[in-house]
């Protein structure tokens, strides 16, 4: 598989169809893979995939970077299954034009994030994975088959028993977890689809969020930040993952996904031509203020 | 530097709580290990490398208020948030989180005398205890530290079989000795001391050494400052602040007003030079607009300007930011690169 990346990354770069491949390559703590930027045919030997490639190129490919246009402009990134739908988000809200990407789709079987612990614990999404072959993407790496997407909301133990929880719970539940935010922010930096040029949380005149580490400037941040990914979160979960002090951030988008496959009938990330459900409106809608 | 051996913790903790001491050491959270404040020595964990936050949180604050302020028709109010003294605090951490003590002092006591800072940092007393073993992304002997190292510390302890062996670095050190003499014995054989954190400096790496100097003298020529290889070296990161927010030598900060109608507060919170805002300017220009440029800023504060503003490190070599870093940003594997090219 490695092999067959490698050779397309060669090619791709060698006819100028695109000016850098961004994809895993070697860390040096073994456990761990880290993005690479290759723009030199030479160098494609250092492009890896295994079950360590956490993180989500994706987001590579969000504007906010600036790394199209300012540093490349043809950019070739790979995508395992639950990235490419991250990338599906970005093409459904012309954040990107997949006339100028090449995504190239790799083959996965799930990711494991501790990766020399004994029991190799794989994440949730991997466990409800419905794109172990990624869909959408120019080019497929490796051969596992096709399956059909999964439209319902399916919660992980964590969220499903968080739910039955009394509100005063949840609420203490919260307290406690957001208790720890120390407002890096490093869960936007992650986030693919965390793509506004200017977040509401930079802005200081006025400010809207405030930036001290209080109770106040914590809630709103990690609410505003939820709320502005109602309908667009895919699940990959590097918010969680990127958090430094260990926030299990999933559970709030888990609840986001969940209120949106129940009112909507929608999950996000699965076709590149559909519409999100909270940034269109259709004279059906219910609610009285948008008509 | 008077030496001695600790037998029980415990008696060290009594003697603390009893002189009223607040206390701050590494606790289990989940799967952390944090500092926070104990309230009981049962909080304590020893079994821990590094905690997921520095010694730093405790001295130069999240979030700091400044002064409060009212106002009405007639006139506005404005109190000063310093206050006369500050509680008693110690801190056990690592060696490194010691050192870079010495990093913030230089910042926070130099040029200008940072009031909130120095107030608590008076009234704090940073009890560093020697590492045992190191992971993957501890490089602290790559910058000059040791996993038992005393500079920045006002004690020292270094686990023995059966106790701690006790250094002081300071005359802060010497007086909390001296005051609680019945709780130390005298200082056995050095060599149980160094015997027990050998397997640290074994598992320490050792292909960065002398990298610092060599760094510097590629930093410190100023071609290099537009040079084509830092976006090369830093295209990955994304710009979070995860990085310099765990640190426990970076203290960029940023002053808010957090207000309602007819009162608030003005308030000190840390900022991140990682940040696409951090630098911009009124008119719009953004000096350093893209993500190399941010990254080559605090690679440069770490190995060329605190060095030549104040001879101190910038960097103590805990691998926090290596730790956290969502993308596998490595400033190890930028120090190794660095030095190539300084040869």
């Amino acid at each position: 598989m490695e092999t067959q990346l490698r050779e397309l990354a060669k090619k791709l770069l060698e006819s100028g169809e695109a000016d850098v491949v961004i994809g895993y390559g070697k860390h040096h703590d073994e456990r761990r893979r880290a993005p690479v930027f290759i723009t030199d045919p030479a160098d494609v030997e250092r492009l890896v995939f295994d079950e360590r490639c956490l993180n989500n190129l994706a987001g590579y490919l969000n504007k906010r970077y600036k790394l199209l246009g300012a540093e490349f402009s043809k950019p070739a990134v790979v995508l395992k299954g639950c990235d490419a739908k991250a990338a599906v988000g970005l093409i459904q809200e012309a954040q990107l034009d997949p006339e100028k990407v090449t995504l190239i789709g790799v083959c996965c079987s799930g990711v494991v994030p501790n990766f020399d612990a004994a029991d190799g614990e794989r994440p949730f999404k991997c466990e409800i994975c419905d794109v172990h072959r990624p869909r959408h993407t120019a080019h497929v790496i490796g051969d596992l088959p096709e399956e059909a997407p999964r439209t319902e909301y399916a919660p992980s133990e964590l969220a499903a028993e968080l739910a039955k929880k009394s509100r005063e719970e949840r609420y203490a539940f919260w307290r406690e977890e957001l208790a720890k935010c120390i407002r890096c922010h490093a869960c936007r930096a992650a986030c693919p689809l965390c793509s506004c040029e200017r977040c509401i949380a930079d802005s200081n005149q006025p400010q809207w969020v405030p930036t001290s580490g209080h109770e106040l400037g914590s809630w709103s941040w990690n609410i505003v930040r939820a709320f502005h990914l109602a309908g667009r979160c895919i699940g990959c979960g590097e918010c969680q993952r990127a958090c430094p002090v260990g926030i299990p951030l999933d559970l709030l988008n888990q609840h986001l996904r969940k209120i949106v496959s129940e009112r909507f009938g929608y999950v996000a990330g699965l076709d590149p031509e559909s519409r999100p459900p909270l940034t269109t409106y259709t004279e059906k809608d219910a609610e009285e203020f948008i008509r | 530097m008077r030496e001695g051996k600790l037998r029980d913790f415990s008696d060290l903790f009594q003697a603390l709580t009893g002189d009223n001491y607040r206390i701050v050491g590494p606790t289990r959270r989940g799967d952390d290990v944090v500092l926070a404040e104990l309230s009981s020595m049962e909080e304590y964990e020893a079994d821990y490398v590094c905690t997921a936050n520095s010694a730093k949180d405790f001295i130069f604050a999240r979030t700091e208020p400044i002064l409060a302020y009212d106002y009405d028709a007639a006139e506005t109010r404005v109190r000063d948030l310093l206050l006369d003294v500050y509680p008693p605090t110690v801190i056990f951490c690592r060696p490194c989180d010691a050192r870079g003590m010495q990093s913030l002092d230089a910042v926070f006591a130099g040029e200008y005398e940072d009031e909130f800072y120095l107030k608590r940092r008076a009234a704090a007393v940073i009890v560093a205890v020697s590492c045992t073993a190191a992971d993957d992304a501890c490089f602290c002997t790559s910058t000059g530290g040791r996993p038992d190292g005393v500079e920045g510390a006002d004690i020292l302890l270094t686990p023995l079989e059966d106790g701690f062996y006790v250094e002081t670095g300071s005359t802060k050190g010497e007086e909390l000795l001296a005051r609680h003499e019945k709780v130390f014995a005298p200082a056995p054989e050095r060599a149980l001391r160094d015997k027990a954190i050998e397997k640290a400096y074994k598992d320490l790496r050792h292909d960065l050494a002398e990298t610092p100097e060599r760094i510097k003298a590629w930093l410190d020529d100023y071609d290099n400052y537009d040079s084509e290889k830092w976006p090369k070296m830093a295209f990955r990161c994304l710009s979070c602040g995860a990085c310099t927010f765990v640190c426990p030598t970076c203290h960029c900060f940023d002053i808010v007003d957090e207000g309602k109608l007819g009162a608030g507060e003005r308030k000190r919170n840390w900022d991140a030079c990682q940040f696409d805002h951090f630098t911009l300017h009124a008119s719009g220009h953004n000096p350093r607009g893209r993500q190399p440029l941010r990254w080559r800023n605090r690679f440069t504060c770490k190995f060329k300007i605190f060095l030549d503003k104040w001879n101190l490190p910038g960097c103590v070599g805990c691998g926090r930011c290596i730790r956290v870093c969502p993308v596998g940003q490595d400033i190890t594997e930028v120090m190794g690169a660095v030095a190539e090219q300084g040869e």
